[in-house]
């Protein structure tokens, strides 16, 4: 009888934990497709890798995931290239920071979405500042080296195939003169159509500018050194072509360039909106 | 000189452990909930503003699946194998230094993680070293009990009980091992296999420690507390032949739909959704043997707590299988869902198990009555309640939060964070109605060991049963 030999009732439990094992842990580990890079791979600095070792020191993977999954319902977080994650993503990863709840937002294409670390930086010290309906832990008590760390671990996290986004440093120094030349000639589909315009931007603007400029859209103090624009002024001062370009690029400061979040289209019907604030909402 | 223990030592130095660990466990649970709710409660604070959300989480995770439940299921092998084989504990003097390491180990996790030594893996969180002192401590239980069973005094074929804990003794320290970089500084294994390795290891856990030794505790626990046999012999032997087959190779359906192979998804589900037969065979099991003895329930915590565990073993394990199909896996991963189905399976199951079981080793082993009966209710409805509020709590906030994702496809997301507030209150809420429950628990344990009244065998319902009311039906 099995059952009156302890040694063979343990012999017959390790021998069923070794076919699982085998299949699925010894097999996967022999698939090389699955250790490969491409130029899609992030390549991490040696400040980058510092900063991941802080995120996994501050357990930063228990509440933002890494990994776009292969259904619509992660389209939001997929890169540039429109795509879900895939292992050659992650094989300069160890250990890899999949992460398996999504208390917060997945990161795995943070890099593309917020190119710029300055904006890292002030969100990690203050996240409420950036909007008042965020949980994220304040991390200003971490050193500033430690933050400058961290900040450019998350932003090579990007799909690498892609060049970066080229941002100006502060969009309120620059002037039309500033404007580059592609831009300049850009004809904006709204033009007559503003109640057009309106539709699009209204939803947009409630989601996405409110949270930095202010439920009046006039601009408020993030950090410091940090101060959102006021859209009423900037709309005095600049072209449509200009505000367009400064959505769509956004700064090192801190503005989020919106080119690969927001369709061209979307993009002129928030342009549209501020140029003619004053008008719409006096 | 030489060291000699009394008979129990062993056991009781791991449930009084075990309790510690608990209280601490959850105290910490409970302030990375109450962080979620404010999270600017911290800044600002010396020292404290360093334990943020993510240095408390896993210090909670670890504290109450290896400080407290394994404590628990340390003590309960200890005091179990011998009964159920026949003969005494092979060494108490070399159990009683296996809980020194487990405390050493345990209080090293907790300094560790605070102080930033996450290394960057669910549930396989601590630095290396302190990985090689918990793996020394189950192969030093392992040892223990292996010796226990080689000079039984029963010879006759081994009951259930003893199966499942033998079998969970061989296999966990092979499990821990592959899931914790194979105990090295720096882990080998490079891009998403560390993460296949990670859950092959954070799945395996339950299903190679948790659940065997959990399930073993209540084929001995059943018969004792109601004074029937085991109901039967040939579902005792599915049950515990098919859940050693089928649970190892489910670990991936903690990347289904993720960037691994297909076929490692494909086989994770099917092998999740097999998983309905040892439960359904086991739970058959336990209700059976309840037949005609359900009148008990009224007057026994101990069955109070494994009735209703065997129900949220059931609800967990049908949770299981059909989180891990890809449909249904689109809308509950990533959501508190996965939380509220990580806690029936350890607190409302496992935990409740465990309870169970110190409530009937504690008299025994210490010669003294449970101090307060009234106490133990007590501490049943809070649990109870408590849980079960937290698990509806966090059952809704998944849904809510997954069928928000599908509408938007995941863009306006800060909205959907907004949404769980009222739910994260409610789960703080929850937390503390569980602990002030324990804190009871561990009144009544402690003015027990002090201040019990002489216990007698025969007090307990199931006491007319024979000493080993654990007859296999077919031997």
């Amino acid at each position: 009888m099995l059952h009156r030999n302890a040694a063979l009732v343990a012999l017959g439990a390790f021998l069923l934990l070794s076919f699982a094992i085998a299949v699925t842990v010894a097999l996967p580990l022999m698939q090389e497709e699955l250790y490969a890079a491409d130029e899609a791979t992030p390549q991490y600095s040696e400040l980058a890798l510092k900063g991941k070792q802080i995120y996994q020191r501050e357990g930063c993977f228990y509440c933002h995931t890494q990994q776009v999954r292969t259904i619509p319902n992660d389209a939001a977080f997929q890169g540039p290239n429109k795509r879900p994650s895939r292992p050659s993503d992650y094989a300069n990863d160890n250990p890899v920071l999949l992460g398996t709840e999504r208390t917060g937002p997945d990161l795995k294409f943070v890099g593309d979405r917020l190119p710029s670390k300055d904006w890292h930086i002030g969100h990690l010290k203050n996240p409420r500042a950036y909007d008042p309906r965020s949980i994220m832990p304040s991390y200003a008590h971490l050193p500033e080296e430690e933050l400058e760390a961290l900040a450019e671990y998350l932003v090579s996290l990007r799909d690498w195939s892609v060049k970066p986004l080229q941002q100006p440093e502060r969009l309120a120094d620059l002037t039309e003169a500033d404007l580059p030349e592609e831009f300049r000639s850009l004809q904006n589909p709204f033009a007559g159509d503003l109640q057009g315009a309106v539709a699009i931007a209204e939803p947009i603007i409630a989601q996405s500018c409110v949270a930095c400029h202010g439920p009046d859209l006039r601009g408020k103090q993030l950090t410091e050194k940090v101060r959102s624009a006021d859209l009423y002024e900037r709309s005095q001062a600049r072209s449509e072509q200009f505000l367009y370009w400064a959505i769509t690029v956004g700064s090192k400061l801190g503005m989020p360039g919106w080119e690969r979040s927001l369709s061209e289209e979307q993009r002129w019907a928030l342009a549209t909106y501020i140029k003619n604030i004053q008008q719409i909402r006096p | 000189m030489r060291l000699t223990y009394r008979e129990g030592a062993a056991a009781r130095a791991f449930i009084y452990g075990g309790l510690f660990w608990m209280f601490l466990g959850m105290l910490f649970g409970l302030f990375a909930a109450v962080l979620m709710v404010w999270p600017d409660l911290i800044v600002g604070l010396p020292v404290l503003e360093y334990f943020t959300f993510g240095r408390v989480r896993p210090v909670h995770t670890n504290l109450v699946l290896f400080g407290w439940l394994t404590g628990a299921y340390f003590a309960t092998l200890f005091y179990m194998t011998p009964r159920v084989v026949g003969g005494k504990l092979w060494s108490e003097g070399l159990g009683v230094f296996t809980a020194l390491l487990h405390n050493l180990a345990l209080g090293l996790t907790t300094v560790s993680l605070l102080a930033g030594g996450n290394v960057g893996r669910e549930y396989a969180e601590t630095p290396w070293y302190i990985k090689w002192i918990i793996t020394a401590t189950f192969l030093l239980v392992a040892v223990n009990l292996f010796m226990t069973v080689k000079n039984r005094t029963e010879k006759g074929e081994l009951y259930v009980s003893a199966w499942y804990f033998l079998g969970a003794l061989v296999t966990t320290p092979i499990i821990y091992v592959i899931g914790n970089q194979f105990l090295l500084p720096q882990n080998p294994i490079w891009g998403v296999n560390d993460a296949i390795l990670n859950w092959f290891y954070g799945h395996n856990i339950l299903g190679y420690w948790f659940t065997p030794v959990g399930v073993g505790a209540v084929y001995y626990l059943l018969p004792k507390l109601t004074g029937n046999p085991i109901y039967s012999h040939k579902l005792s032997m599915i049950g515990f032949w098919s859940i050693f087959w089928v649970y190892g190779p489910t670990g991936a359906h903690h990347l289904v739909n993720g960037p691994v192979p297909y076929w490692v998804q494909t086989i994770a589900i099917a092998f999740s959704v097999m998983l309905i037969i040892p439960v359904w065979t086991v739970v058959t099991n336990f209700y059976g043997t309840m037949k005609g003895k359900w009148h008990l329930v009224r007057d026994s915590v101990p069955l109070k707590f494994l009735t209703t565990a065997i129900v949220f073993y059931f609800i967990t394990c049908f949770q299981g299988p059909m989180q891990s199909l890809r449909s249904v896996s689109a809308i509950t991963h990533f959501t508190n869902w996965v939380v509220g189905h990580a806690h029936v399976a350890l607190l409302g199951t496992f935990s409740f198990i465990m309870y169970a079981a110190i409530y009937y080793m504690l008299p025994r082993l210490t010669g003294r009555a449970i101090y307060s009966k009234a106490l133990q209710e007590w501490h049943f409805h809070l649990s109870l309640w408590g849980f079960l509020l937290m698990f509806i709590d966090l059952t809704i906030a998944g849904l809510v939060q997954g069928a928000f994702w599908a509408q938007n496809q995941s863009a306006n997301f800060i909205e959907g964070v907004a949404m769980m507030r009222p739910y994260y209150i409610l789960r703080a809420i929850s937390g503390a109605v569980i602990i002030l429950g324990q804190v009871l628990f561990g009144w009544n344990v402690y003015k027990t060991a002090t201040a019990g009244k002489p216990f007698e065998a025969g007090q307990d319902a199931g006491e007319a049963a024979p000493a080993r009311a654990v007859e296999p039906a077919g031997a």
